[in-house]
């Protein structure tokens, strides 16, 4: 069942059935139970009355026969019969209305009627009440005629029984009243069910429409947690929460999307003026050459910085999957340093690479060279005029760690912090035509993570150096 | 017309002050925030174009610092930065437009000369002086519906001369508006321009329409003596 109200309602409602068919049950048979004792012992007083009005001179016995011996209560509620039997077996007498059978004959202890259900001669039910007693003998009556033996105690059985219809009738209508009270019970307690579920699920819906309300385009919202029953309030707390998270994961995205933007501009601005400025009249081949050229630079910067960006969200959505070969970290660094040192030239830059050439680690040859290849990028870029740029190397058991230091470094403390953010630049002015984005740092940071390291920048003494940490496999096994 | 372009990205640098070279503007060039205020105090431009981000001394302070300092120089920003408070803020820290990168050089080029003429309080890009027609838009001059053809340094000199038409402009005023910071030209060059202009658009029947102001400078009549 999905509903929750549905849930909710045939519990209630189920319990509520359950409840009352019980209850109905107890009070059914309670109210049954009285009426057949009270009917038992209206019975047995009958009998006791009739028995007790049993006499004998000796010779006759005088008995009395329902319904004339008892008029005034025949008539209340349904016909008496009555019917004696001697010892022996013997019809003594029965009452008028068994004209055309008997009734069972049955007793319980002397002087104790039993009451059983029988069924009359006309197949009527009933109950009846069997007593065998003493007759009483009349001593001052002279005996005139003895159908029982004289000089012993002589016994009679006696049966009244009773037509049960109206008991039956009555019961009935108990019942039916019963089921009416309950049925009616059943449909209110249903109605205020409904009617407490209907508004206790009123902070839900509440808590849905606002959160309906709630724009993709504006995450700023947060829903009301005040007013709200204690069971909804951790969820409506989880929810702001991810609201929370949500609101700043669309703004880093929205940021990210308008420095990329923002950082396409100036490039295309580039190329939009240098082919418009050489189209506004005809030229010699020398000047579209050199325009063409230069429009050619700027795209080749411009491929850079969108070779990085798609590698990060790639590695954001889904790590490439890594490859395990033994990597010479030495000839890595050169392979990378051999990408820039052309630059490295024009800036009268001094290069060191102080990695041993016997050290070699397990772990991505592709991720790794990247790796090297930003980071000397980087230190190229900002290294000062005829500065250093040193990459040294060191193993330890379980980790390797590879350090790429450039002179120049005029950053505070806080700009530390934040080099390897995306878009990030110490100055927020370029320096020159390289169109450094402040990619490079960030992606060498997700390469790193990917690769299970670290990624460290530090400043001391005016140089620059980022640390990373790579651990070996097993290390990194323990670790996951 | 002579206009400071500060602007940090070469390849851009490089191709707008070419084509305001060739637009007949005389161009100075720098790629830093510091440099620019100092080429900006020490030269009367009619115009600067401006971007924002620059190392040194970022393209507000330094536009700010200029209208702190009194100076009335037109200042187009551009820039890659297009939300609306930037617009706002660089319009009100005293720039007189804004034109947002990526940017056609053609709108550039028309805002600067938008510009120009608001130096000059004119609006329309058409300049008449006497029987001369300046299309200051197209570049072209015309005497008595006869196009003349000039270089881009003879046009400058006679556009500026038109703008001032009517007033006696000195040569170093000629001197500071129409030619560059690295120009080997003195003011002694102006007269040879001048020479070279009257030749141009002079009749040989009619006087002048340059008159010399002797020991003032040059005129350039308003309408036919």
């Amino acid at each position: 069942m999905k509903s929750l109200r549905a849930r909710l309602l045939v519990g209630m409602i189920g319990s509520l059935v359950l409840l009352l068919f019980v209850f109905g049950l107890v009070i059914d048979a309670a109210i049954e139970y009285m009426l057949v004792r009270e009917f038992d012992f209206y019975l047995e007083t009958v009998a006791r009355t009739l028995a007790a009005a049993v006499e004998t001179d000796g010779t006759h016995v005088e008995v009395k026969l329902v319904p004339e011996a008892l008029p005034d209560i025949q008539q209340a509620e349904g016909e008496l019969f009555s019917q004696y039997w001697t010892e022996d077996g013997a019809v003594l007498a029965k009452s008028a209305n068994l004209a055309h059978g008997d009734l069972p004959r049955f007793a319980g202890p002397i002087g104790q009627p039993q009451v059983q259900p029988l069924t009359l001669p006309d197949g009527r039910r009933a109950r009846g009440a069997g007593l065998r007693f003493p007759i009483n003998r009349r001593p001052r009556a002279p005996e005139r005629s003895l159908s029982v033996p004289p000089g012993r105690d002589a016994y009679l059985t006696l049966v009244v029984a009773r037509d049960t219809t109206d008991l039956a009738s009555h019961v009935r209508q108990l019942r039916g009243l019963l089921l009416a009270a309950g049925a009616g019970a059943m449909t209110a307690g249903a109605f205020v069910s409904w009617v407490v579920i209907q508004h206790s699920l009123r902070p839900l819906h509440r808590l849905a429409a606002a959160i309906a309300a709630i724009r993709e385009d504006d995450l700023s919202a947060r829903l009301p947690a005040a007013t709200r029953p204690r069971e909804i309030a951790p969820l409506v707390e989880r929810l702001n929460e991810l609201l929370e998270r949500l609101e700043d994961a669309f703004a880093r995205q929205r940021t990210l999307t308008a420095d990329i933007a923002h950082e396409l501009r100036t490039p295309v601005a580039g190329i939009l003026s240098t082919a418009g400025v050489i189209l506004t009249t005809d030229r010699s081949t020398a000047e579209y050459r050199e325009a063409l050229e230069d429009v050619r630079s700027i795209a080749r910067r411009m491929r850079i910085m969108t070779d990085n960006l798609l590698m990060l969200a790639r590695l954001d959505s889904q790590p490439a999957p890594l490859q395990r070969e033994p990597v010479p970290i030495r000839e890595l660094v050169e392979w990378g340093w051999h990408a820039c040192h052309e630059k490295a030239m024009i800036r009268r830059l001094s290069f060191q690479n102080a990695v041993s050439g016997a050290l070699v680690w397990e772990t991505d040859r592709n991720a790794l060279a990247m790796i090297m290849a930003n980071l000397l990028d980087n230190a190229v870029e900002y290294a000062n005029e005829s500065g250093r740029i040193r990459v040294t190397a060191n193993r330890s058991t379980d980790a390797v760690a590879i350090v790429v230091a450039n002179t120049g470094c005029e950053l505070t403390q806080d700009q530390i912090a934040r080099v390897f953010d995306r878009f990030w630049r110490a100055d927020a002015a370029r320096k020159d035509a390289s169109l450094h984005v402040g990619l490079g740092l960030a992606l060498v940071r997700r390469l790193v993570t990917s690769l299970g390291g670290t990624a460290n920048a530090a400043a001391a003494e005016g140089e620059f150096s980022v640390c990373i940490r790579l651990p070996s496999i097993e290390r990194r096994a323990a670790v996951d | 017309m002579r206009l400071l372009l500060v602007e940090d990205y070469p390849p851009l640098q490089k191709s707008v002050a070419q084509g305001l070279r060739e637009a007949g503007f005389a161009v100075d060039v720098s790629g830093d925030g510091q440099e620019a205020l100092w080429y900006a105090r020490g030269n009367p431009y009619d115009v600067i174009v401006l971007d924002l981000m620059l190392p040194g001394l970022d393209g507000l302070s330094l536009l700010r610092r200029l209208r702190a300092e009194g100076r009335q120089t037109h200042v187009l920003i551009i820039t890659a930065k297009d939300a609306v408070p930037d617009r706002v803020a660089g319009l009100n820290a005293g720039a007189d437009d804004y034109l947002v990168k990526p940017f056609e050089f053609e709108e550039l080029l028309a805002r600067v000369q938008a510009l120009v003429r608001r130096s000059y309080h004119r609006k329309d890009p058409l300049v008449s002086a006497g029987p001369l027609r300046i299309d200051t838009a197209a570049q072209r001059v015309s005497r008595d519906e006869e196009e003349l053809q000039l270089t881009a340094r003879e046009y400058a000199l006679l556009e500026y001369l038109s703008l001032r038409a009517g007033e006696v402009v000195t040569r170093t005023d000629i001197w500071e508006h129409v030619y560059d910071f690295h120009s080997e030209a003195t003011s002694n060059v102006v007269d040879v321009y001048i020479g070279h202009l009257r030749r141009k658009i002079d009749r040989n029947d009619e006087p002048s329409l340059i008159e010399t102001v002797r020991g003032r400078g040059y005129i350039l009549r308003k309408a036919s003596a």
